[in-house]
Order: structure tokens, then sequence, then C-alpha cells
């Protein structure tokens, strides 16, 4: 295809201003989807996508319209996935920002305005849902005017009810650039995104940068130099359809018998093994994870079977990675790495959903440094291996760069939220007239606790946040130990500031004690640091637990109730005597009001 | 055919059974229920009755062992005049064989009862009269929704007493905002009415029910489960100086006075309800009507059983029902009666569940029998639920 019939284009919205009805109308429109294919949130295949609302991986599809091709690639939207989404706009050259005629322009909305202005891309502003009777498209129209966009741009339209389809497929070919024609160059391929089939192996989502590519071609991966030989290139439309070849300007896909996505990485550039292209595309990173966090199974006997999952999962997701640890608590389980917690959360909940496993996980915690007396050096991920306070010369933890965008009301909630969780000022900007951006360094472990839904809540969900690492600073850190039944729980074991290291352990004993049911006997839970013991309080034994009424001979429902109360016991993991639900093991991550 | 052979399971019932009748209409549902029932109105009622005697006669048709006990339950049985008791009645003797001595049960509502009419019910052959009471204290009758108060139930009491010497009345402890002293009151109310039996509940809050939603909204304070099981301890220790036996965790009455039917459910014994949303068990197998009135109606209009659900039961579901039901009695559970019944031994089948409770202490053996000990009374789901 002549590189002047391509558009390349991806969609950004903040939650809930219809990016994904808007898709599924683009395709219906196109007819690229039969109608009986067509489902809601077309785009987003698992189960968690749909439920949640969010696209946790990247997707393309062709479009075909009059003479034009259309690539829509649909991105991931949160800030665990930020290196992915960059890419997927890398990938592009317009961007279709979608504003809810209702809402108006919101935090997310501006964060991916400045995230598209970054990659070069040309934007096309939409006002969607004009059929609700709040509509207010002369306002969203003024907001935009504000945040720099000219809103004679925006398209009125209403993704529900197909209004406006047809002028912003118009816009698209009229205003995003055509790629640049590089047929001539060497091969150069952005993968941003790659995905493992049984069947076929990784299947690599590309945008095709200069020169072209065929079957049979013997191509190169310029992160580490493995070659392949190229089995089958093709569309998506949305179902991968095989084809000659793509070439410069152009989204597919690239099967070439790579075994594992470890090596074919988001954001690696593909070239061809002869006459190699000198220089990879920028950008690249090998995302490492961010915090890790030990995955056990609440049944000691699903140890094979978490581990063969995990196997599966991560064929897909080269972020995630994973070993075997011991817990004394938990038993054998692994030590798993995220990009973050909503990565997390996500990797917990296939876990559960789609292997049927019931899984405890402990705190996530950051990789801290340590440099003991004797002079060996470590990196500790488990809090439950930090070495004798004696034996630790210094201690250092990560820090990243937190920048936070808020209307400037919410300046001081804001500041004093970040000074609570020991955030250093660095500075402050105005982005528009009512906008700021602050920016604050910040331990990573701060974090990655609900800092984060704090912000939001402190902010009526008008911050975003984005952070990057900036290394490692030495830190007045202590482990906190928590005792049940005066056995210590190495999984509750959590790495703490000094200064807040007595609030937390008395936050986090009362937090366990609402959280871990009564038993037949006393439980008392104590916060220790070292030998001294910061906390203490009892949950009582329960003194009775015992279905009374007889309801007129309905059996099966006596039955029900103690089926429902085994489970939730079977859902719990057995220390020493004492049941521990799954989520008291998050419990620090809630904290009491900063 | 009324019949065919997907309900062959019917022949399973092959001893004298219970006869489980549902009345489920009342004037006003209380706080605390969640289960079936509609606004009392005389038309429905009367469309409900002629649905019951059609599925009282077929069921005649299929069953041939004799009823051992009778009991209309609800709902507000105690809506039904005595005239259609005893309608119903008479339809029972012309198509069934009863025991001799048959113990006939009749739920009621103090709010419903008149002294004409718990005459009138004796005289139509109710022996055994239960009723609602649930408190004496006007407070806690008040957070429930009963529509009686201390003063009408009193009165009612002192008249099903004159009439009848085999009665029973309901409290529930555990009420929201009820204190200790409140509940000691009711015991010594007991006390001094002495009545042959007595159902003690603890208030179960449900999902969907008034007085959750009045809990979730902080409008009231549940009562902690100290304060549950001290109110428990107390009832058993006086109601026993009494000379209460307490035959089962939540029922208590003079010897020679327990409840023949509620025994039925706990011996495992087979029992058929008819009415909307009732339950039936035939030894092997559990099967219940449709709950909504018009469907189980509709059905009959055609000649046809309104039976929504049948869960054939395999041997392991009806071992593990033996013993989550059997050990809610004070007998609990004969080692020998288990074997023949399953044919299995009992200490083979549960080895490993039954010395862990008996080492917990909530199980003892005693005679050949298996029971709760005293703290298992007060953690008897903790038991339980090893069994299912």
């Amino acid at each position: 295809m002549d590189s002047k019939y391509i558009r390349n284009f991806c969609i950004i919205a903040h939650v809930d201003h219809g990016k994904s009805t808007l898709a599924d109308r683009l395709l219906e429109y196109t007819d690229t989807l039969a109608d009986r294919d067509m489902q809601e949130q077309v785009l987003d295949k698992m189960d968690l996508e749909r439920e949640r609302g969010i696209t946790i991986k990247a997707q393309a599809v062709r479009l075909k319209y009059n003479d034009y091709e259309l690539n829509l690639i649909d991105t991931p939207g949160h800030v665990d996935f930020s290196y992915e989404v960059s890419r997927s706009l890398a990938a592009c050259e317009s961007a279709l920002l979608v504003i809810d005629a209702a809402q108006g322009v919101e935090a997310q909305t501006v964060a991916n305005i400045y995230l598209a202005l970054e990659h070069d891309l040309e934007i096309i502003p939409i006002i969607n849902k004009i059929d609700l009777p709040s509509a207010k498209p002369d306002w969203v129209k003024e907001q935009l005017m504000e945040v720099g966009i000219d809103p004679d741009e925006a398209i009125l339209a209403s993704a529900k009810e197909g209004t406006g389809v047809e002028n912003i497929l118009e816009a698209i070919i009229d205003r995003t650039p055509a790629p640049a024609a590089n047929h001539q160059k060497p091969l150069r391929a952005l993968v941003f995104d790659s995905v493992y089939n049984s069947y076929q192996g990784v299947i690599a989502y590309v945008r095709i940068v200069d020169g072209s590519i065929k079957k049979g071609q013997k191509i190169k991966m310029m992160a580490n130099d493995y070659v392949y030989e190229v089995d089958e290139v093709g569309v998506f439309n949305p179902e991968m359809i095989e084809i000659d070849s793509l070439d410069s300007g152009e989204v597919g896909y690239i099967i070439a018998g790579i075994k594992d996505v470890k090596n074919c990485r988001v954001g690696d550039t593909v070239t061809l093994a002869e006459n190699p292209a000198s220089e990879p595309l920028p950008g690249y990173k090998k995302v490492k994870p961010m915090v890790y966090s030990g995955l056990y199974p609440t049944d000691n006997s699903d140890y094979e079977v978490l581990k063969e999952a995990m196997e599966k999962l991560q064929l897909n997701d080269a972020s995630f990675t994973f070993e075997p640890e011991t817990s004394e608590a938990l038993g054998f389980g692994f030590r798993c790495g995220f990009l973050g917690l909503l990565h997390m959360e996500i990797i917990q909940e296939r876990l559960e959903r789609e292997y049927d496993l019931n899984i405890v996980v402990t705190a996530p915690s950051v990789v801290y440094k340590i440099t003991k007396e004797n002079g060996e050096e470590l990196e500790i991920e488990n809090p439950a291996e930090f070495p004798d306070k004696n034996e630790i010369e210094e201690i250092r933890e990560p820090f990243v760069e937190a920048d936070i965008h808020l209307p400037e009301e919410y300046i001081g909630q804001a500041m004093k939220l970040c000074e609570n969780n020991r955030g250093i000022f660095n500075d402050m900007q105005y982005i528009d007239k009512s906008r700021v951006s602050l920016k604050y360094k910040m331990p990573l472990s701060e974090i990655i606790t609900d800092f984060f839904n704090k912000l939001k809540s402190k902010t009526k969900g008008y911050a975003t946040l984005d952070y990057e690492p900036i290394g490692y600073k030495v830190a007045d850190l202590v482990k906190l130990d928590i005792l049940v039944n005066k056995d210590p729980v190495d999984a509750l074991s959590t790495i703490v500031h000094r200064d807040n290291a007595e609030p937390k352990g008395r936050s986090l004993a009362r937090k366990l004690k609402e959280l871990i049911p009564r038993h037949m006997f006393k439980v008392p839970i104590q916060a220790a640091i070292g030998n001294n013991i910061v906390a203490r309080v009892t949950i009582p034994a329960q003194r009775k637990d015992v279905l009374q009424k007889c309801y007129g001979g309905d059996v099966s429902r006596k039955r029900k109730l103690l089926e429902k109360q085994k489970e939730g016991k079977k859902r719990m993991k057995q220390v020493g005597s004492v049941d521990i639900p799954q989520d008291a093991f998050m419990a620090i991550l809630e904290r009491g009001e900063d | 055919m009324v019949f065919s052979k997907k309900h062959d399971f019917l022949g399973e019932i092959t001893q004298p059974f219970a006869l489980y009748i549902h009345i489920p209409f009342c004037t006003e549902k209380c706080s605390y229920c969640d289960f079936y029932s509609l606004k009392y109105k005389k038309k429905i009622l009367k469309d409900y009755l002629k649905s019951l005697k059609k599925e009282l006669k077929i069921y005649s048709t299929k069953i041939d062992s004799k009823i051992k006990t009778i009991y209309f339950g609800g709902g507000t049985p105690s809506l039904l005049s005595p005239k259609s008791i005893e309608e119903i009645l008479n339809i029972i003797y012309e198509n069934y064989l009863v025991i001799d001595n048959i113990e006939i049960s009749l739920e009621s509502n103090p709010s419903s009862l008149t002294k004409e009419k718990i005459i009138a019910y004796k005289k139509v052959g109710i022996n055994r009269l239960s009723l609602g009471i649930q408190s004496f204290n006007n407070d806690d009758l008040n957070i429930l929704g009963r529509l009686h108060d201390r003063k009408k139930a009193l009165s009612m009491i002192k008249e099903v007493d004159k009439q009848f010497s085999n009665y029973n009345f309901d409290l529930i402890f555990a009420i929201p905002e009820q204190n200790f002293e409140r509940w000691k009151a009711n015991i010594n109310k007991v006390k001094e009415i002495n009545p042959p039996h007595l159902s003690l509940y603890n208030l179960q809050i449900e999902e969907g029910t008034m007085i959750k939603k009045q809990i979730d909204n902080n409008n009231l304070k549940p009562v902690t489960n100290e304060l549950d099981a001290k109110m428990y301890k107390h009832a058993i220790d006086k109601l026993k100086d009494e000379d209460y036996i307490q035959y089962e965790i939540s029922n208590f009455a003079k010897k020679g006075y327990f409840s023949k039917h509620n025994l039925v459910y706990w011996r495992y014994e087979p029992y058929l309800g008819l009415g909307p949303s009732a339950h039936s068990f035939t030894t092997k197998t559990r099967f219940s009507n449709y709950s909504s009135l018009e469907k189980y109606n509709n059905h009959l209009k055609k000649d046809k059983v309104p039976i929504e659900n049948i869960n054939s039961l395999n041997l392991q579901e009806r071992m593990s029902e033996k013993m989550f039901l059997g050990l809610r009695l004070k007998e609990g559970i004969n080692y020998e009666q288990f074997h023949s019944t399953f044919n299995k031994k009992l200490n083979c089948v549960f080895k490993e569940e039954i010395n862990d409770l008996l080492e917990k202490d909530l199980l003892i053996e005693k005679d050949n029998n298996l029971k709760l000990s005293q703290k298992g009374k007060f953690l008897g789901n903790k038991v339980f639920i090893k069994f299912v």
C-alpha cells in the first residue's frame, strides 16, 4: 500500500469518557466486523478488561475506509503501563482525544494531551456523548481553549448513538499526517506489544518505520541480536489475516518462531539480519519490575498448579517475574516482580479466575540495597530476609520523582500528603492558568501504598500521577514484625522509616484485628521492632457460632450456609492455629488518615 | 397421569412421615424475616386453599405410609379460620392413614388470635399450639416489627394455657439494642408461666431485611458476640433449674413434651411439605415446591405437582446431613444406628473430623453416642462445617 493512503492513530481518553464505545462504532461503520461478531468493548479481549472497563493489553485493528487503510491502536491506560503506552503512541501519527460532553476536561485528559504532544501526534479532539441531556459542548470547547487545543477543530459526536462517526473518519484522513515513506531504508519495525500463542509462538505487534518485511526473511531483534526466520506477516482485521509483506508506514504482526516474549520485548526494534539498520528506534527500555511481593497458594498442595499457571502468564508478560521462595508462615511460594500495584492485582485476579486458585499475596515491597558491617552488599526484595540490625552498616531505598498534575485549589492538600509520605519538594509550575505540576522526590515504597488513591480522593479525582526512578538514597529504615498468637509471621513483616515505625505498628495491629476473624481462643497481635513490642491488641475468643433457627425443613439452605462458612475458611491461610484472610496480608497498604 | 417416572422417588417414603403445611400469608412482614410470604387477602387465601386441597389429594395416590405429625407453619397459619383448618384436616383423614395420638401443631401470632379462636382450634383437632411471642418487652417487639405487645402476648398465653396441655412459644434473643436485663426478664417470665415447650433463637440478621438496613445505617446497634453467648448460657442454666430438657440446640421442653414434628427433621426421618416454597424429604431425596404462589396455583390447576427442585442425595451427602442435623440433638448420633442406616461405620467415615473435634472438646462420646459438648452447643457451626 502506498503510504500516502495509510493513517495510524490511537484513541486517548479519561476513564469512562467513551473510548471503547467509539472504537466499537468505528469498527462497525467501516464494516470491519460483521454484526454477529460485534460485542461491546470488542477490542478488550480479556473478561477482566471488560469488567473493569480498562484496557490492559494493547490491540491493533485495520479499518478500510474509502481508499484508505486506517490502523487503530488501542492502548492500555494506567501509570503501571506507561512505558507500553508510550510505545503504542510512538507507533501512531495522530490521537483521537475523547472528552465527555457532560464531564468536560478531566485530569487524565490533560495528561493525555501532554503525552500525545510528547510523541508529536496530531490531536483530533472529539466531544463525545452529546446525546446526554447534561451535555455542554460549548463549555467543553472553552476548556479546550484553555489547555491549548483549538476548539474549532473539535468534532461533536455520540459514540453511543453513532452520530459524528463519519466526520471522525474524515478527520482522521484529513488531519493525520501520512507516515513517512522510507521504503528504501533498511528495515526498522517498532514492537509495541507482543503476545504468546501456544500454536504460533510469539506474535509481535509492529509498526514498520523503515523498509519492509516479508515471509522467509531472516530478522534480528536489535535488543539482543537474536535472529529468527519470518513465518508469517499480516494485519489485524481484527482477527489476524496473513498478507505478503508489511511496508513502511504500516501496522501489523510478525510471527517468527520466537518462543518467549522476553526475546521480543515491547519497544524493541526488528531489523533484517542481512543489511541491518545501524541504529535501533529510540526509546527502548527493558522494563524491570518495580515492586515485589510473595504469592502463595492458600492450599499448599496447589504449589505446582500455581507454578504452571505463572509460567503460562509469563509467556505473555515479559515484565512479570517470579522465583521460588519459602516463608515460615506461608510455606512454599514465589517472590514475584510487577510493574506496579494494578499489574499485581491483575496477575492475582487472573491466577484466581483463569486457574481457579486461591492465593495469598503479601504486601508489595521495593528492592532495598544494604551494606553490611562486613562489607557485604545485599539486594533485598523480601522484608523477611532483612539482616539483623546489628549487621547493617547502611540501607538504601529506591526513590522516584513523582510528577503530580492537579488543579491549583488542591495544592495544599497534595503537598501535605506528599510530605506525610516522606516526599521532598522539588518544583512547582503552572501548566495553564489553573493547573499545576508538582514535583516531589519520594521513596518508591511510599508510592506503592495507597498513595495514589489518597491523592485522588483529596483532589476529587483530578490529580494525575506519573513517576520515574531516580536512584537510591540512604534512609533510616527498620523492619516491623508482626506476631500473631505470639509467633512472628514473616509474611507480615514490612520495612518502615524509623520515625513512623510505632504509629504504623499500631495502625497495622488495629487493622489486623478487624480483618482476622475471631477464633475459639484469644488471639493476641503484636507489632515489634527487634525485640521491642510497640503495639499489642487482642482479638477476643468467639463465644458463640451456631445456627439456631430451624427453617421448616429447609435443609439445603442450612447446608448452603455451612458450605459458605467452610468456603470462607478455605480461602484463608492457616498460620499456626490461626486462620488469616488474604486481605490481612495487604493490610499494610491501607493506612490511617495521613 | 399426575405422576411420571421422574416422581418415583416418592416411593422412598416407607415409614410414617411428618406432614408440613405452609401458610405463606402475613398481615405484615416482620423486620427480620427474609422468607417467602404474601400480604394476606381473603380472595388469595381462598384460591390457595383450593390448590392445597388438591395437592393433598394428589400425593395421597402415591404415598401409602401413615402420617405421624401434622404441622401448620408459616407465614401466619392462625390467619386461617378454624373452619378452614377443619376442612383441611378432613381431607387428610379422608385420604391418608394417620397414627394414633397424632400430634397436630399450629403456629400462631398472638395478634391474630382471640379467646374464641383458640377454643375453636382445639375443637377442630389442633392439639399443640405454637405462639410467636418473641419477647415480652415492647421495645424488642417494636424493633422486630411484631404486631402484638406484651399485654396481648400475656393474655393469649393465658388462654392457650387454659385450653392446651401441650403448647410452645418462641422467644428471640440477641435482638439489636437488647440488653441482658431485658433477656433476663423474659426468662423470668417463662419460669412464671412454665410452658411445656419453649423454642429460643438468637436473631440471625439476614441480607435484604429491614432490620439489616437499620443496622447498616447505624440506626440499630447489634448485640456483641459475648452478649449473645451470655444470653444463651443464661437461658440454658435457668431452664435446667426448672426441669426443662434442652433436647435440641434451640428447643427446650418438659419431659414428654418434645415436639414430635421437629424431631423428624433432626432424626433424618421423612416429611412431606405442602404449599408454596415447602420442602420435603424422603430419606434419600429432597424436593421443594415453587416459591411463587402463582406458579404453585397454576401447576395444581393443571393437575401437576408444583415441584420446582428435586435433589437426589448420594450416600456421602446423606451421611453428611445426618451428622449436622443429628448432632443438634441432645441424644446426638448413635454409632449403631448410623451403621444400620448407611451400612458404614461412623468412626471410619469421619475418623479425622471426629478425632479433631473430640480433641478440641467440641464433641463428646457417651454410651455409644456422639454428641456436642457444652462448648460445642455454643460453637455448633465449627462442628457442622467439618461434615459438609
